[in-house]
């Protein structure tokens, strides 16, 4: 599928850059308690991820379908236990009454656990993950150690699903067929131990096939793969503030926006 | 003249930064700003109110406390008297940083514009608002300042710098395996986030943020498994803070901030296992860590998910669940640790060490 | 350039948590440019040694270093830093899922560059020049998405990328399919002539390697050096002797000494002349003259499909396994074999089709770790002789005798994952039988055993077989399938490809390339024969040579 330059723009961006802004947008986001602002970022962060970014717009909704249900959790707690102003009530089922301004912060918050979220997979799903390791490495000084022990431990997402799965119907075909609940608990339970020490015995090896090619010594380090940050990604760094900083003026101008006002209480 | 490594500057000047933000704006009414010292004194003169006055001179008592302590650990030549010193520094300004914390906590009585605190379910008479402004003479109360942010953030550097503060020479040295364990464990548990994210979105769609901190648990156990395993300092810290990164890393809608609060947390374990000197791991230890990484977490997550506009009897269970969660964290971990170390794969490392018996 | 390349002296090492040295009192030189092959039973210390000439122990890995040297191209390993070790003696490892760390081939190759500081100008050269050395030029996919061989091969690159003036290989076919053992092979074949290097061979499939071996070492099951010599020496005036110490012996040159003579034939080839030279006129094949018995599992149509996957598992598989039988699965991976086994083992209901069973059968998987429930030996024992209903006396003396009979008697009370690979299979095994099955499926049976192990394996089978139990081995292992197999069943894409004896399957050359399997060196040598002279039977394996021998 041939895509046009433009429908690369993020995805070709440096990842540490991405990453970055993504966390202080998420850092700003912590502090918006309204419900549009965080639609508003969500709106810009599937933009940046689907049209500009290469994602598919059903992998983007399926991955923050999650979050969304998260975010009617919200809604719902902050509804009924937020603490009401007098005479806020919008409805009352038994003893639990839901109040408007409670409905309104739950909403927020759950948007804006969801805005959050958007933004973070518009950074990372639109990036390589080799790519994200090492201009971390190159760029924001993380310890070689970590970024490679992380990118050497990356491979094996996939194969922990099928590995416990395989552990599981070893387990059963042994013999082990759990009726209650309990018995299921404990037997999901006792697949686990296999997982990890099969975990950790990978571990040992793969460190010392890393060792084999010099990689505790190694004092000064090359790299092979370039990651420069251009100018082009500090502007695209630059952009995307200037759009969180419109949204917020937008949101202070249009009167709906909320932040949190300093006060630990309601 | 004693060394001056980066941790123990950041402690010094974490400390400093407390006493001094207890000079500026504490506390706004209608009819005047009050700093730290200003409103301590301002109370004493209005005859005191039991011991709210004192507890804000212990401040910049517990800051200097803490500073003296720390000069007088990196110049100890002896390496226990360094640590017991060092642990002592920590110590005054975890305390410090609860004073700091209940004066905010008690601001909790201050409503905000549409919703109304009604104080009938929980009363301090450490009231900021209420009670102070009355024997002041103050006016409305209209919010807290700065200050009292920055005196937390400074005490909180305090303890970092002083958790991170170990001199050089017992330094440990870290090997690839220890990354490369800390990091496969931390995809394990990523991968155990993403199965127990189905049956955890229900729960959370139902019973919100009650059910949220069940789950909690098993956040935390990666942290204090990582600690538990390598038994070294920054363990828990790294293993934490991995788990989170893998879930940034494999695509979970959790953002980076995500990373944040993995790191809360850690510190909480840390701070249990730098105080036992990374010696002691039996039940009592790992269930403390467990819980003080429940416990150190709050505050941000106050904010985060917006703890602050619940009726505080919902908060109290709330709370109570999370530290549950933080205990049975604890359990989990090292029931998990000696469960593997039991295969013999941990041979190569600290708790593999400590049970290898000859075979 | 002679002299030594590396030597170690006097060397007496034990590892953490062990109260016996995996090494001891080693003496040995491998010589500048020379291509040595290390053998030694399971445990012999053959990995340890590797990781000492690498630098790996002492630097990375923590061992009790009790007394002797090692030096390699001059330097004392212990002095020397990792950086330089590692550049000097690359090493190769059996596993490729945890030899590679990174996503791409490229990032691979140049993983050891950037680690020596290699400058990044010169590194685009350099793993150009290691993908041709290993064939992988033009290969564009990720690794997650490479095959076996193809990731021991860009693992192969990774090392060769690093000039290494010796090379290690450490059992890199052990735990490939066929045709992932072929690839790295004739790419380890193209890298022999060159003789800069030097080259140090763990591996046991001999017939492939006997062609460039130059010298033999044998390390004994307690870590001494039992024997140093050339091929000749080996395996010709010492077979009796490695063979005791139950170390592989080249399948070719058994033959040779079934037909009486001191041969040692390199390739199949040179096999053809022996035989054609020296089988006794008039001696067949013997064909096994058992009576057809009554089916204990049947498939019919029997299809599968996992959950989620584009295309079933398995499709229309009919069969039957009698009683007395040993079938033996083959195929790829990916062909379904497991699935199959599963399947009619009762652990996977089938999506489609039926299996009958008239009997009890039981799964044995390949790592044993994936079936361990309790925390002991014992345990694992009394957990399926329970199951079966047994009273609690009987449960004792039947593991009592289950231990001995496993010859675990010793480990009763240790954790089984602490165990050997050997004694864990054995373990496994052993526990299947608890269950007093009709049907026993083991799954890769012989991996990662040696010799030794594996003989008592089949012979444990084959007293199973002869109690009138039928033996289903899915295994890669075309020994097995030549010498043991009753019946062959190769599996191609989910579908049944072949059905019969083993003799049939080996004969033909397209049914063997779709299905990626090899034919032994010994089916190869008849066939040759055969061409040459007709009235050579075609024999598949040594059991049949010695059953017809022994006429």
């Amino acid at each position: 599928m041939r895509r046009s330059r433009l429908s690369l723009l993020v995805a070709r961006r440096d990842p540490a850059v991405k990453l970055g802004v993504a966390l202080l947008l998420s850092l700003v986001l912590v502090l918006v308690i309204d419900p549009v602002t965080p639609l508003l970022f969500i709106a810009a962060a599937s933009i940046a991820a689907v049209a500009l970014g290469g994602l598919s717009a059903g992998a983007f909704a399926r991955t923050l379908l999650p979050l969304a249900v998260v975010a009617l959790g919200f809604v719902w707690t902050n509804a009924v236990f937020a603490v009401p102003a007098p005479d806020d009530t919008v409805w009352r089922v038994g003893p639990f009454a839901a109040s408007a301004s409670g409905l309104r912060f739950g909403v927020g918050i759950g948007l804006r656990g969801l805005a959050i979220g958007a933004v973070s997979l518009a950074a990372v799903r639109t990036s390589d993950p080799t790519r994200l390791v090492v201009s971390l490495i190159r760029n924001a000084r993380l310890s070689y150690r970590i970024g490679y022990a992380v990118l050497a431990a990356y491979r094996f997402f996939p194969i922990v699903g099928e590995e416990y799965a395989r552990i599981r119907l070893a387990q059963r075909v042994r013999g082990v067929r759990p009726t209650s609940v309990r018995a299921r608990a404990a037997a999901a339970v006792g697949g686990i131990v296999p997982l990890f020490a099969d975990a950790t015995r990978r571990a040992t090896r793969i460190a010392v096939a890393m060792d084999a090619r010099g990689f505790a010594s190694a004092r000064e380090r090359t790299y092979w793969r370039a990651t420069p940050v251009t100018a082009g990604d500090w502007l695209f760094a630059l952009s995307c503030l200037l759009v969180a900083a419109a949204i917020l003026g937008a949101g202070l101008a249009g009167g709906w926006l909320r932040l949190w006002n300093g006060r630990f209480s309601a | 003249m004693p060394r001056l490594t980066m941790p123990r500057a950041v402690a010094l000047g974490g400390a400093l930064l407390a006493i001094v933000a207890f000079f500026l704006p504490w506390v706004q009414y209608a009819n005047a700003t009050y700093s730290g010292a200003s409103l301590a004194s301002a109370v004493t003169g209005a005859g005191g109110l039991r011991g709210f006055d004192t507890s804000l001179y212990a401040i910049p008592v517990i800051a200097l406390v803490s500073i003296v302590l720390a000069l007088f650990a990196a110049r100890a030549k002896a390496p226990e008297s360094e640590a017991r010193l060092r642990i002592l520094a920590i110590a005054a300004s975890i305390a410090g940083l609860a004073v700091a914390l209940l004066f905010l906590g008690s601001a909790v009585l201050g409503g905000a514009p549409d919703i109304v605190f009604s104080p009938g379910r929980i009363t301090t008479d450490l009231a900021v608002t209420t009670a102070v402004a009355k024997a002041l003479n103050a006016g409305a109360y209209v919010g807290v300042g700065f200050g009292v942010y920055l005196t937390i953030l400074g005490f909180l550097a305090a303890a970092v710098g002083g958790l991170l503060g170990r001199p050089a020479e017992t330094a440990v040295v870290w090997r690839t395996q220890d990354f490369v364990l800390l990091a496969i464990l931390a995809i394990v548990f990523g991968a155990i986030y993403w199965a127990w994210l189905a049956p955890y979105i229900w729960i959370e769609g139902v019973a919100a943020q009650p059910g949220a901190e069940l789950f909690f648990a098993v956040w935390f156990t990666s942290g204090l498994l990582g600690g538990y395993i390598l038994r070294r300092p920054g363990a828990a810290f790294l293993a934490e803070t991995l788990t989170a990164a893998a879930e940034v890393l494999i695509g979970a809608p959790a953002g980076p901030v995500l990373l944040i609060t993995g790191m809360m947390e850690a510190l909480g374990a840390e701070l249990v296992f730098a105080v036992t000197g990374y010696k002691r791991w039996g039940w009592g230890t790992m269930i403390i860590a467990g819980i003080a990484a429940a416990i150190v977490a709050i505050p941000w997550n106050w904010f985060r998910l917006g703890y602050f506009a619940l009726d505080p009897t919902l908060l109290i269970a709330l709370l109570g669940v999370r530290v549950i969660a933080g205990a049975a964290a604890g359990v989990a971990a090292k029931l998990l640790g000696d469960a593997i170390a039991a295969t013999g794969s941990l041979n190569a490392y600290a708790l593999g060490r400590e049970r290898v018996r000859e075979v | 350039m002679t002299g030594a390349f590396a030597e170690i002296a006097g060397l007496t090492l034990r590892h953490i948590g062990r109260r016996a040295p995996a090494l001891r009192d080693l003496s040995l030189r491998w010589e500048r440019g020379e291509r040595l092959l290390l053998l030694g039973p399971s445990g012999s210390g053959k990995s340890t040694l590797a990781l000492l000439l690498d630098g790996v122990i002492p630097h990375a890995v923590e061992a009790h270093w009790e007394s002797g040297s090692v030096t390699v191209d001059g330097t004392e390993t212990r002095a020397a830093g990792l950086a330089s070790l590692s550049s000097t003696v690359g090493v190769v490892f059996q596993d490729p899922e945890t030899q590679l760390v990174m996503l791409e081939i490229d990032d691979e190759i140049a993983f050891g560059l950037e680690n020596h500081a290699v400058p990044r100008a010169a590194m685009a050269a350099r793993i150009a020049a290691a993908r041709a050395e290993t064939g992988l030029d033009g290969v564009d996919l990720p690794i997650a998405r490479l095959s076996g061989g193809t990731k021991q091969r860009v693992a192969l690159a990774a090392i060769l990328a690093l000039r290494p003036a010796g090379l290690i290989l450490d059992e890199p076919t052990a735990n490939l399919d066929p045709a992932g053992t072929r690839e790295v092979l004739h790419a380890v074949a193209r890298l022999v002539g060159d003789r800069e290097r030097s080259l140090l061979l763990i591996e046991h499939r001999l017939d492939d390697v006997l062609p460039f071996t130059d010298r033999v070492a044998v390390l004994d099951g307690d870590g001494r050096l039992a024997f140093s010599g050339t091929p000749r020496e080996a395996f010709v005036d010492h077979m009796a002797r490695l063979e005791a110490l139950g170390v592989w012996i080249p399948q070719l040159r058994r033959l040779a000494a079934l037909l009486g003579t001191d041969a040692l034939p390199r390739d199949a080839a040179e096999a053809a002349e022996l035989i054609v030279a020296g089988w006794p006129a008039g001696t067949m094949g013997t064909v096994d003259a058992r009576a057809a018995a009554a089916p204990v599992v049947r498939a019919d149509a029997v299809g599968y499909r996992y959950p989620g996957a584009l295309r079933p598992a398995l499709d229309g598989v009919s069969l039957h396994m009698a009683r007395g039988e040993l079938v033996a699965i083959v195929g790829a991976n990916g062909a379904g074999k497991s699935t199959l086994g599963l399947v009619l083992a009762g652990a996977l209901p089938p999506t489609a089709g039926t299996v009958h069973r008239d009997g009890q059968v039981a799964y044995v998987f390949q790592y044993p770790e994936h079936q361990f429930v309790s925390r002991t030996v014992a345990g694992e024992l009394r957990v399926t002789l329970r199951a079966r209903g047994l009273g609690a006396d009987e449960v004792e003396r039947a593991t009592e005798s289950l231990l001995d009979r496993a010859g675990l008697r010793a480990l009763g009370e240790a954790n089984p994952f602490t165990l050997s690979h050997g004694q864990k299979r054995r373990l496994s095994v052993t526990t299947a039988l608890a269950a007093d099955p009709d049907v026993l499926v083991l799954d890769e049976p012989t991996f990662g055993q040696d010799e030794h192990n594996t003989e008592l394996l089949l012979a444990t089978l084959e007293e199973l077989r002869s109690d009138g139990r039928a033996i289903v081995a899915i295994t890669h292992d075309q020994g097995l399938v030549a010498d043991h197999a009753t019946r062959v069943v190769a599996l191609d894409g989910g579908t049944v490809a072949f059905d019969g004896p083993p003799g049939e399957l080996f004969a033909s050359d397209e049914l063997l390339a779709r299905c990626s399997l090899r034919r032994p060196p010994i089916a190869e040598a008849f066939r040759l024969a055969h061409a040459r002279r007709p009235d050579v039977p075609s024999l598949v394996g040594l059991a049949a040579v010695r059953a017809a021998l022994r006429q």
